[in-house]
């Protein structure tokens, strides 16, 4: 039979090192009381200006790929949306002085951009732009879709998550845009790269690159812009680039 | 005992946080994407647990070695809120220059310290007030215990509540589902508007003024004075508040500023609310002989639970449909950074807060002066050297 043990009586050294102090007779004084004090708040300071520079001059000197029309892509529109010339509007979709807007259908909606159908812009490469109308001027859930085609099909919440899925994949991709505006009062704008010859798609959320991936437009893909089960959009400005060769005339 | 417990704790810690890194860059890997909020939780759920764990192991072993913890000090309040204000201001100014904050990894520095610098203000002006009562040790780990497992246990229990919240409604022939919302949208009906009252006016403040005090519980006899109990208490909610603030604004985005500007004060809240529940607690536990003990120990957890519950509550102003609710639904700006006007309400608490900060600190540095306690319990005066000077106690309890 193992003994118990025995009850070690409290020492003064374990006593010293669980003691609390309790509050101090005098008030402390100066900036740091100590130099433990000092340490830290030179520390927090140093951490604090190391950040500043970082998250002010980081932006400027951004290694991720920032939105920009290739050079040799020709317009095909870039102007505010507030005609209903160009565009095929069906029910959800409205277009007033405010934009294109789309949105109150339970199975979603899709407006199409009538140049795309006529002629095909998006196979040799395209940029598109879109600005959309902040979440405060739009009614209910925001959740704008951009859709070229079958080849791709792009969506963003309001709280910048997007998925996109595209011809030729299983799953759909998801994530988030550290890019994109959360706050209900800021405008957002979406911008779509195509390049041909790499096959790659780039999506943007406000100039700064949100994801790439590898895959081909099919001849004749159109463009729609609507809004997703249940959700609204308003689409203030759009700008189309294309590479295709057999542009026939630039639209207003 | 304990400090045998922090220290493996503390090695747990570490390696969770080690599994939570390699999830979360897994996570950002297959996405291709940078997004802050990913990368805030990584911050909070994977950084948090091995910086705490290794601070936890640090302060274990020189427990278990019996080394004396010094007292416990910070640079005064005012030398953190300007730090706050200067990197608010930087992330301000940066919204302005740039049209967004990629890549994320860029502004988390900015985005994490303005999270931290406001709620370290609140903490050292607490200890400040109560003229630096307790060890590095308590303090430290009680904001580690407040950041790391506190939430993590209000996350398990807060869904557990709400499941419970659903079936209850559910139940009684209702539909339940909205209390599965984010909230993110003003309630509709009146029983939406029940559901939200229970879930963030109910469940969430006694489960979270529950848990962030419970570091404190466990060295609660250990805790000499009333002020000593207050500042733990008040680490441990600040601690609690940077988890919550930081996922808070990785949240936003582009607009992660905003966040950070509209929760600068939050560390009162929960700073002000754990401690006055671990002050509850080390009446209700130290406090035989002291007058009122119950009432002392039983009011501060209430006020606790009653502060947080309002609060919260208040945000249903933002629902009250007429002039008022649209007053409230238009921003103000900072040149052109758009700022909630429901903030205003917002910052007018803080300030309230911070006034009954500075009441009730400056009430309990007179009590740890003069003992409310039986003999023997008292506080220790410390040496020139931040020691306390040694007075085996009747209450302490072996390490």
């Amino acid at each position: 039979m193992i003994p118990p043990a025995p009850i070690a009586p409290r020492s003064l050294e374990q006593a010293r090192a669980n003691v609390e102090p309790g509050p101090q007779s005098d008030p402390p004084r100066g900036m740091w009381t100590n130099r433990y004090g000092l340490i830290l708040g030179m520390m927090f300071t140093a951490v604090t200006f190391a950040a500043i520079v970082l998250a002010i001059v980081g932006p400027q000197e951004s290694v991720f790929q920032s939105a920009n029309v290739p050079a040799t892509f020709t317009k095909v529109t870039d102007g505010p949306i507030n005609s209903p010339e160009n565009w095929a509007l069906p029910s959800g979709c409205s277009i007033s002085a405010d934009g294109l807007q789309v949105g109150g259908s339970t199975s979603g909606t899709a407006c199409v951009f009538q140049p795309s159908d006529a002629q095909d812009l998006t196979s040799q490469g395209f940029w598109l732009e879109v600005a959309l109308a902040p979440s405060s001027d739009v009614p209910g859930q925001v959740g704008p879709i951009i859709a070229i085609g079958e080849s791709v099909q792009l969506t963003f919440s309001d709280q910048g998550a997007y998925e996109i899925c595209t011809s030729g994949s299983f799953a759909c991709d998801r994530g988030s845009a550290s890019s994109w505006h959360t706050d209900t009062y800021v405008a957002n704008t979406v911008s779509v790269r195509y390049l041909r010859d790499s096959h790659t798609l780039t999506v943007y959320a406000n100039g700064c690159e949100v994801t790439s991936r590898t895959m081909t437009v099919e001849p004749g893909a159109g463009i729609s812009l609507g809004a997703g089960s249940g959700a609204s959009a308003i689409f203030t400005h759009m700008a189309l680039y294309t590479a295709s060769a057999s542009l026939s005339a630039p639209t207003k | 005992m304990i400090s045998w417990i922090v220290t493996i704790a503390g090695g747990l810690s570490i390696i969770a946080g080690l599994a939570m890194a390699a999830l979360i860059g897994l996570s950002l890997y297959l996405q291709q994407s940078d997004a802050l909020d990913i990368l805030a939780l990584g911050v909070v759920a994977a950084l948090g647990p091995i910086v705490g764990g290794a601070v936890a192991v640090y302060f274990g072993i020189c427990g278990i070695l019996r080394k004396p913890s010094r007292r416990f000090t910070l640079p005064r309040a005012g030398w953190f809120a300007a730090l706050t204000v200067l990197a608010l201001t930087a992330g301000v100014v940066s919204w302005h220059l740039s049209a967004s904050p990629a890549p994320a990894w860029i502004v988390l520095p900015l985005l994490v310290l303005s999270g931290v610098l406001p709620a370290l203000a609140i903490l050292a002006l607490g200890a400040w007030q109560l003229h630096l009562p307790s060890t590095r040790r308590h303090v430290w780990m009680s904001l580690i215990y407040g950041a790391t497992v506190a939430p993590l246990l209000a996350i398990v229990l807060e869904v557990g509540a709400t499941i419970v919240i659903a079936l209850v409604i559910q139940a009684l022939g209702r539909n339940g589902s909205y209390a599965f919302s984010d909230f993110s949208s003003n309630p509709q009906t009146p029983l939406q508007v029940v559901i939200l009252l229970l879930t963030i006016s109910v469940a969430a403040p006694i489960v979270e003024e529950g848990v962030k005090p419970l570091g404190a519980v466990l060295i609660m006899r250990r805790i000499k004075t009333p002020a000593s109990a207050f500042l733990i208490g008040l680490a441990a909610g600040v601690g609690f508040d940077i988890f919550e603030t930081i996922g808070y604004i990785g949240s936003g985005g582009a607009d992660w500023v905003t966040v950070a500007i509209e929760r600068v004060g939050a560390g009162l809240l929960h700073g002000l609310g754990a401690g006055m529940a671990a002050l509850g607690w080390y009446y209700l536990i130290n406090g035989r002989g002291v007058r009122w003990r119950w009432l002392r120990g039983f009011s501060g957890i209430l006020y606790a639970i009653m502060q947080h519950a309002l609060f919260n509550g208040s945000n249903l102003l933002l629902a009250i449909p007429g002039p008022f609710g649209n007053w409230m639904a238009q921003p103000y700006y900072l040149d052109r950074l758009p700022i909630d006007r429901a903030s205003v309400f917002f910052f007018a608490v803080y300030l309230v807060l911070l006034g009954i900060l500075l009441v009730m600190s400056s009430r309990l540095r007179r009590i740890g002066s003069t003992p409310d306690l039986p003999p023997g319990t008292g506080p220790t005066p410390p040496d020139d050297t931040g020691y306390a000077v040694s007075r085996p106690t009747q209450a302490g309890s072996v390490a």
